[in-house]
């Protein structure tokens, strides 16, 4: 059974500037009493707080709100890249995210050597990588390009490169930031298949998005974030209906004073700590 | 695979384990990097060997001359010390920049930092097999054998390796955190290599001489240059790399327990 499981979720995000980025400074700052220890302080974003929610099989969790609103902050703790300041986190199977497909390829490294490293990163073994390879290198279209580096590929076959792996994998909980595609006008028809076959795969799903119809399309519950926290969950509609009542509520704001997002964002980063 | 993380005591404990049983992974991209190095040039990583073995040579004959020692003395006694130099040089430099390097893995996905560690380790560590081609040409131009007694450099080379990647962790994470630790690193690996018993010997220094004694890796490379050249190491040898290794291994739990986690914000 695959489940995911969020409770008071908080997240702090240390902003490190060049400023404090000197070990020599910070020695030299100590040895003398603090005296050029100017900029060596760190700001601290609270980049999630106090998210809940559970997720179980046959959830497919729709994560909407404006940019910076911590959509993929929280897609990332998800995926276990960041830790939870406070709260606790518990995920049951196979995560796969596709949250930036086309980073983490090595450049020097030929196609197939890239399917089968983002395969291990996955957490595949090579036997299962083995089994897959042929139907991902067919998949890609690519023929004799699989044998040459990644580097000399143009942006569109790495794209089609990595969307071709990441599909192949079988995951119990997939997490998307934007539906990914491949941007290649006559594949696209194959793409979307193979997508939608993925996403079936999937026992749990969570995406972000900005396109209401996609998160309409793809989900069948969802959460809008604000500045970091839950402000609504429940259906898609009723939550998308709220996320463009409060979009206009903000026009209508901003018209009035434009300083009122300013204050907002000013709110999110607390007192400087090391 | 299950992931369960309660904020402050998460994964670590288990992240060692988990580093070392995806040997998969890790090895196959240490290997990876050295196939590389080979399809760049045809015989790949043995341009670092064979720099190493022009200057082991040039270094070895106006030495021998300058200490007035026999060259078939001091060269074994200076290309194996250098090879073992070599490797351990390499590792403690790479450290610091190490997260940096790879910073694409880890925001992007859920990587245990020791893999990237591993990885690193085990390409220097093939890197240094090729290098140990210096040691056979010496074997062979010298006509040395080593005997029974050279089966001693394997445990002491272990230890020295156990030792590297123990101190890699607090430096690749610090490393992260302050950018110049990879600078400061760099400068003081120069130093030391002055003051390591590569290309004279320590008797020429007197025993009392604090400069060596204080030199951890002096002892690191004594484990392993003192079998291959057919004598044990000292016995003081086995014990600052097992003392060493334990007081790395705090610090590196230590530094690892409570920072772990904030390298992703950091890269």
């Amino acid at each position: 059974m695959s489940s995911i499981e969020v409770s008071h979720v908080y997240l702090d995000y240390p902003l490190v500037g060049i400023g404090s980025r000197s070990l020599k400074n910070r020695i030299l700052g100590a040895a003398t009493g603090g005296l050029i220890s100017a900029g060596t302080t760190v700001p601290i974003v609270s980049a999630l707080r106090d998210i809940n929610f559970f997720l179980e099989e046959g959830d497919r969790l729709g994560l909407v709100g404006h940019n910076g609103a911590g959509k993929s902050t929280l897609l990332k703790v998800l995926a276990g890249i960041y830790q939870p300041t406070l709260g606790s986190m518990r995920v049951k199977g196979r995560v796969v995210s596709t949250l930036n497909i086309s980073l983490g390829m090595e450049p020097e490294a030929t196609g197939f050597e890239n399917i089968i490293i983002r395969g291990l990163l996955l957490g595949m073994k090579r036997s299962e990588i083995q089994r897959k390879l042929d139907g991902i290198a067919a998949f890609t279209e690519l023929g004799e390009y699989l044998d040459l580096p990644v580097r000399i590929y143009s942006s569109g076959m790495a794209t089609r490169l990595a969307f071709a792996t990441v599909t192949a994998m079988d995951s119990d909980i997939l997490l998307m930031d934007e539906v990914i595609g491949t941007g290649d006008a006559a594949f696209t028809d194959k793409a979307e298949k193979r997508l939608n076959e993925f996403i079936n795969r999937s026992k749990i799903i969570v995406l972000a998005s900005h396109a209401d119809t996609i998160i309409r399309k793809l989900c069948n519950k969802a959460l809008l974030l604000e500045h970091g926290q839950i402000v609504a969950a429940g259906s898609v509609e009723e939550v998308i209906g709220i996320y463009q009542q409060r979009t206009e509520l903000a026009r209508g704001n901003e018209f009035l004073s434009s300083s009122s997002i300013q204050v907002n964002t000013h709110e999110r980063i607390a007192s400087p700590q090391i | 695979m299950t992931h369960q993380v309660t904020s402050h005591q998460d994964r670590k404990q288990n992240d060692l384990l988990a580093a070392v049983m995806a040997y998969d992974l890790w090895f196959f991209l240490a290997r990876h990097d050295i196939k590389i190095k080979y399809r760049r040039s045809k015989i790949g990583p043995f341009w670092i060997t064979l720099s190493m073995a022009i200057f082991c040579v040039v270094l070895g004959v106006v030495f021998s001359q300058l200490f007035k020692i026999e060259t078939s003395e001091l060269l074994p006694f200076l290309s194996i010390g250098l090879v073992v130099w070599g490797l351990v040089a390499s590792n403690v430099s790479e450290m610091p920049n190490l997260f940096v390097d790879n910073a694409s893995y880890i925001k992007e996905m859920r990587i245990n930092p020791l893999i990237i560690l591993l990885r690193a380790l085990t390409r220097n560590v093939i890197v240094f097999g090729h290098n140990l081609l210096i040691v056979l040409g010496i074997y062979l131009y010298f006509g040395i054998w080593p005997g029974w007694v050279g089966l001693l450099a394997l445990p002491g080379f272990f230890l020295v390796l156990l030792n590297l990647a123990v101190i890699g962790i607090p430096l690749s994470i610090i490393g992260a955190r302050f950018r110049d630790l990879a600078q400061i690193t760099q400068s003081i690996l120069q130093v030391v290599f002055f003051i390591t018993p590569i290309f004279w010997f320590p008797r020429l220094f007197g025993d009392t001489s604090w400069v060596i004694a204080a030199n951890p890796i002096a002892y690191f490379i004594d484990l392993v240059r003192s079998p291959l050249l057919g004598n044990p190491p000292e016995l003081i040898s086995w014990g600052v790399a097992v003392l060493t290794l334990a007081i790395t291994s705090l610090i590196a739990v230590w530094v690892y327990r409570s920072k772990s986690t904030r390298i992703v914000f950091w890269v």
